[in-house]
């Protein structure tokens, strides 16, 4: 019984840490979640040297400079589902959280004004919907029934204008200051209760989190054009925060003492509830973007990017991350994009047998395939990226238990470009 | 990496296949085709219009094409990428209702903005309270030349 | 801790890169530029369709319209025919072949000619007066064709025809042409260059007029050099008085060096193409 006990406490203790280190920092561990734009998205992400349309204005606005229509507008629609295992997290029991999320996460618009371009655009960088809907019936010596809902919808839009002109044949530089905000929401519960055994043992939490942030993020672009039918592009970006709020209420009822999440105690066999705030703005690195495309034919275009992101979460050496891409016409109305990219982990790799501080690292990679109708005015484009990542993790915040992870990804986008 | 090379050589390949051969059509009734890229050097021969020509060259104002066995230079003026469409012969009276139509509507656009002079002085103010012949336009529209009747009035541009 | 240096060192090498690409780029600035960047599709919007062309006749009609309510035509059927003859022998060469030019001559003592979109071209019977040979007729119908034929007012307008296909119809579904706040941020815009900028559009619209029909001139069989032989002599014949109007036009003494210049490029300046002054003096006014 004793041993039961102790057990089942550790056990709780290390349960109820898990939410706040964890998933409200999900999102924050990669940098190309989301891919933006009908063009970009089909070509991977790969567009720092081409930017000639109003995706440009997201990846280099220094390209918008170069569209062959002077006005266009574009959007896009974008379903997204991933699927994350944490293996063996409780007694040989898999961990599964799911997301998914339908999104317009795209708007832009471009305009002539004066020597070069106007633009304005709108980009939903990061959305999760997570949900965990779990309970597990058979934890090894405990007998116990855990329950776990748990609820993330986390959302980061970029919006503002950007305005680039081109300086001679050979160059162009542009700017677009987008306004930062994210958004979070989270709620998580949870219980313990040992139905047969210690009926009159039990432990209860719930913990609602919200977290809004207010930046601003200038993207400085550059596009180079050494030779005919091959343009470079250079881009460097970085969030800049005004303002971060966290607030987080935490209830829980158990008949032992534990810590709840966020640190206060829970004292047994009565009501507890506490709250926490915290204004602390998160890291957001230098990430400089460059690539060349190169235009080989009016039907076939190939093109590379490289991200250099500056270190951050305790690593030591800059991370990369890379995407190379193909745009093939087979006719002057229907066209081909087929790309690939990384999406590494900006945490450092997991050290076993010691509690990391950035609890995961998974390695990402995706791969899109998209096609494109034209006709004299108008584009849609559909596509799909899909997603895989293995990797560790410390679900359990405290302890060194490390889990393997696998991550499956599908995106599904819709999206259409006019010029008028 | 073997594998990766092939794939690298391939797609440099695929370009140089995959170049298409430009075709331009000539727009204009009757193009010179000439020797050198300049005017006044001796005409090859006349394509007419519509014709299909492969380019091999441009040169500032000037192509240079392949017409059945003969390579000249054509004006820019004269070929487009595309093939000549058909002169719409549904506009070519104008209906009652454009008239009524044009009357009520203020036009949106000020008629001095959408006329080109030739010079500035004493520009006249075409504006939009003024009336509009239609009737005008009709016998003005009506007035069509032959190509033989121009090309008759062409040959005789000389000294 | 963020380490920065990593980026700090290379980022002090940037300003220099900034410069020497520039200074590279500006060695260029003259130079023709290639347009690799247009894909396959381009081909369709830069494809006249008939809608299109049938948007700029309708267009072109309503505008000539009001310029035959103002003034009047001058009653002379031989001169008429005459100038129709010209101007038809020049369009014949331009790319329009879509549209059927039609040229009048208006009774004004006002020296000016005006071209609408569609084909239409005006021009004073005081202009023809001050002409001496049919090279110079032939020149001020050019300049007027070549603003058909480069379709300044039709860009500037954004005449377009309307556009029935399939996939039109689903990006409007989509939301993406006819939202408000594309129409606000346009219309925002078009005005704010409306204000700002309109003089400057319309001088490099005249500048390209220029430059065409002087090969216009070239490739019918006329002298070049008449366009400004022409200019030249209006402008000792008319008295100043801009007035309150913004110049589109670059100052004449401007326009007669530039065209001097694209002759000179254009290798139009040593041709002994024909004046025809004898014709021109058979038909025009006496």
């Amino acid at each position: 019984m004793r041993d039961s006990s102790l057990f089942l406490k550790q056990l709780l203790f290390v349960c109820t840490s898990i939410i706040f280190f964890h998933s409200a920092q999900a999102d924050e561990f990669h940098y190309n979640n989301i891919l933006v734009g009908d063009r970009a998205s089909g070509l991977a992400g790969a567009y720092v040297a081409v930017s000639d349309d109003p995706s440009g204005l997201f990846y280099n606005p220094a390209g918008v400079v170069y569209a062959q229509t002077a006005n266009i507008s574009a959007n896009m629609n974008a379903y997204t589902y991933s699927r994350t295992k944490y293996k063996s997290v409780l007694g040989g029991q898999d961990w599964i959280r799911t997301s998914s999320a339908l999104v317009p996460n795209f708007f832009g618009i471009t305009q002539p004004l004066g020597p070069g371009t106007l633009g304005f655009s709108y980009a939903v960088t990061d959305t999760i919907l997570e949900d965990q809907d779990q309970t597990f019936n058979d934890i090894p010596r405990a007998g116990t029934k855990y329950t776990i809902n748990f609820n993330n919808q986390d959302a980061t839009n970029n919006v503002g204008p950007s305005y680039a002109v081109a300086i001679g044949n050979k160059f162009s530089i542009g700017l677009t200051l987008y306004g930062h905000f994210r958004n979070q929401q989270q709620i998580f519960n949870q219980s313990f209760d040992f139905a047969e055994e210690s009926p009159d043992v039990y432990h209860w939490e719930n913990t609602y989190v919200s977290l809004s942030e207010k930046g601003i993020k200038p993207i400085l672009g550059m596009i180079f054009t050494p030779f005919d039918k091959i343009s470079i592009g250079l881009s460097i970006q970085k969030t800049f925060l005004f303002s971060s709020k966290l607030e987080a209420q935490s209830s829980c009822a158990g008949t032992f003492l534990t810590e709840s999440t966020a640190g206060s105690t829970c004292q047994p066999s009565e009501f507890n509830r506490s709250e926490f705030s915290n204004e602390e703005e998160r890291e957001f690195p230098y990430i400089i973007n460059t690539g060349f495309a190169w235009f080989a034919t009016n039907k076939l275009m190939l093109t590379w990017s490289l991200w250099i992101y500056e270190p951050i979460h305790e690593t030591k050496n800059p991370l990369f991350n890379t995407a190379g891409a193909i745009e093939y016409y087979f006719s002057t109305s229907f066209a081909i994009r087929i790309g690939g990219y990384t999406n590494l982990a900006n945490t450092p790799d997991i050290k076993e047998n010691a509690v990391n501080l950035y609890n995961e690292h998974v390695d990402i990679y995706g791969a899109t395939l998209s096609f494109s109708h034209f006709t004299r005015t108008s584009a849609i484009t559909f596509g799909a990226a899909g997603t895989y990542g293995s990797g560790k993790a410390q679900v359990i915040s405290g302890n060194s238990l490390t889990q393997d992870v696998e991550y499956q990804g599908l995106t599904v986008f819709l999206s259409a470009s006019n010029s008028f | 990496m073997k594998k990766f090379s092939w794939l690298l050589a391939l797609l440099f390949i695929v370009p140089s296949i995959t170049q298409a051969e430009e075709f331009l059509y000539v727009m204009s009734a009757r193009a010179k085709l000439l020797e050198s890229p300049k005017f006044g050097s001796t005409t090859i021969e006349n394509i007419s219009k519509g014709v299909k020509v492969s380019a091999v060259e441009k040169k500032e104002n000037w192509y240079k094409v392949k017409h059945n066995d003969k390579t000249g230079w054509l004006s820019r003026l004269s070929v487009s990428s595309h093939p000549p469409i058909k002169r719409s012969r549904r506009l070519a009276k104008v209906d009652e209702k454009m008239k009524s139509r044009s009357r009520r509507r203020a036009s949106a656009v000020s008629t001095t903005a959408a006329v080109r002079g030739l010079t500035d002085i004493n520009r006249t103010r075409v504006n939009n309270q003024d009336r509009m012949d239609f009737v005008a336009l009709e016998k003005l529209d009506s007035q069509v030349y032959s190509e033989d009747e121009i090309f008759a009035f062409m040959e005789q541009i000389k000294d | 801790m963020m380490s920065s240096e990593w980026i700090r060192k290379p980022l002090r090498f940037v300003p220099l890169l900034f410069i020497l690409i520039l200074s590279t780029s500006f060695s260029q600035l003259w130079a023709e530029e290639a347009n690799f960047r247009a894909r396959a599709h381009h081909d369709l919007s830069t494809v006249n369709s008939v809608e299109d062309v049938e948007a700029e006749i309708k267009f072109g009609k309503t505008i000539a319209a009001r310029i035959l309510g103002q003034f009047s035509l001058y009653e002379d059927k031989s001169l008429h025919h005459y100038v129709n003859l010209v101007g038809n022998s020049l369009a014949i060469n331009s790319s329009r072949d879509d549209i059927q030019f039609h040229f009048a001559v208006l009774d004004s003592e006002l020296i000016n000619a005006y071209s609408t979109p569609g084909g239409y071209v005006f021009i004073t019977k005081a202009a023809i007066r001050a002409m001496q040979d049919e090279s110079e007729l032939a020149a001020v119908l050019a300049h007027e064709i070549a603003h058909i034929s480069q379709k300044h007012i039709v860009k500037e307008f954004k005449i377009k025809g309307s556009e029935k296909s399939a996939t039109a119809g689903v990006t409007r579904l989509l939301g993406s042409s006819q939202s408000s706040t594309k129409v606000l941020f346009t219309k925002a815009v078009d005005n704010a260059v409306k204000k700002l900028l309109s003089v400057g559009f319309k001088e490099i619209d005249e500048l390209e007029a220029d430059k065409t029909a002087l090969l216009l001139l070239a490739s019918t069989g006329y002298d070049p050099n008449s366009l400004s032989r022409y200019l030249g002599r209006i402008k000792k014949l008319k008295t100043s008085s801009h007035g309150k109007h913004k110049p589109t036009h670059p100052p004449t003494n401007t326009r007669i060096n530039t065209l001097a210049h694209i002759a000179r490029s254009e290798q139009l300046d040593n041709l002994k193409f024909p004046r025809v002054a004898i014709r021109f003096a058979k038909y025009s006014l006496k």
